[in-house]
């Protein structure tokens, strides 16, 4: 069994990034729950797996998946209902969080999916094309072709907002 | 074969290649801190309280193995048991059967009493009978009673066997009569004992039924 101050640690290290991460399929509760679950299974492992970090996003989106799967009406109402709580928003960000979210929430779900794992969870490239099982190429041109998105989307956005002030 | 070695050189060579504003765009992104969850003592509950939830569910399966099984042994039951048996006819055979008569019980007191104790007779009937006094009575044995009932009959070979329905061997052929003597000894007697064989007559109390009118 794993020690339960390093899994502590986890949670407080990634948790926050993994229900960013869960949100893509699932709304706050349902994402609280299979992060929740992910330690809860990390905890009971017999060892600490090598790479804990790729483990817990491994186990999250698997879970994510099989939930969404369960209840796809359910989990688009919350997502839909739950969309102004990905990001805590702070007085020094360099960017508004209510913009970002609304930036992500246009992608696609690939794409937005690869940005989350690569910029939020720290995973490499070569993680991320593990993880959804698509080639490093196509990875990376699904984070290049989203962050161009998401910056367009932002600096269209602060122009409106130049234009009305 | 992938090998991961080879596709991190080539992520991490893509990532190079990354435009600068796209670059920048990220660790832009990178600054905003997502939403946690509730906290840690949540997940630490339910990792506490995991067991149980683990055992329960295995208790479940284990019970909806025991119901499958049941139910599958029900249904192979039923596939599996023999059809009705259809009565197509019905032969009827006679069989010959010995049939056994019951035999009455014999009660003790037909035993006992199955010889008519003739000599108590009342003397007028005997006088009547014999046309003068009777000085007495002598009993013919029990062998010699060919006219004796039909009960008492069955009693003496219930009680002695079949041989008593044969006459002994040096007894005389013929009806053996009662020895009777009549007043003195020169008187005729009724009945006689040994001599020449004659014609069976009917049995003395019908003579006399013959003879004299019911009382």
């Amino acid at each position: 069994m794993v020690d339960v101050g390093r899994v502590r640690r986890h949670f407080e290290a990634h948790a926050g990034a993994l229900m960013l991460y869960a949100r893509q399929w699932l709304g706050a509760a349902g994402a609280e729950d299979v992060v929740q679950d992910a330690f809860v299974k990390l905890l009971t492992q017999s060892a600490e797996p090598a790479n804990v970090r790729a483990w817990l996003y491994a186990t999250v989106r698997n879970a994510a998946i099989d939930v969404t799967r369960a209840g796809q009406s359910r989990s688009a109402r919350e997502m839909r209902a739950a969309r102004s709580e990905w990001f805590d928003a702070r007085p020094g960000d360099l960017l508004d969080a209510a913009d970002a979210q609304a930036a992500l929430a246009r992608l696609g779900r690939e794409h937005r999916e690869v940005i989350v794992l690569r910029v939020w969870g720290g995973l490499t490239l070569a993680e991320v094309a593990e993880l959804v099982a698509e080639p490093p190429s196509t990875v990376y041109s699904r984070y290049r072709t989203g962050l161009a998105t998401i910056r367009e989307h932002m600096e269209a956005t602060c122009a409106t907002r130049r234009t009305k002030n | 074969m992938r090998d991961p070695t080879n596709e991190e050189l080539n992520a991490d060579d893509l990532e190079a290649q990354l435009p600068a504003a796209e670059r920048e765009m990220a660790a832009t992104l990178a600054s905003l801190r997502p939403a946690s969850p509730s906290g840690a003592d949540a997940w630490v509950e339910r990792a506490l309280a995991g067991p149980v939830v683990r055992s329960s569910g295995r208790q479940l399966w284990v019970w909806r193995g025991i119901a499958a099984a049941l139910a599958v042994g029900l249904g192979g039951a039923l596939l599996l048991r023999p059809e009705p048996r259809v009565v197509e006819r019905v032969v009827v055979r006679e069989v010959a059967v010995r049939e056994t008569v019951p035999t009455p019980p014999i009660e003790m007191e037909q035993l006992t009493g199955a010889a008519p104790a003739r000599a108590g007779w009342p003397a007028r009937v005997l006088a009547d009978l014999f046309g003068g006094p009777v000085a007495g009575v002598v009993e013919a044995p029990d062998s010699d009673r060919a006219d004796e009932s039909y009960v008492a009959l069955r009693a003496r070979v219930v009680e002695r066997g079949v041989d008593v329905l044969r006459p002994a061997a040096g007894a005389p052929s013929g009806r053996p009569g009662a020895v009777v003597t009549i007043g003195g000894a020169d008187d005729v007697a009724r009945g006689r004992v040994g001599g020449a064989p004659r014609a069976r007559r009917p049995a003395w109390w019908l003579e006399y039924f013959d003879a004299k009118p019911p009382l």
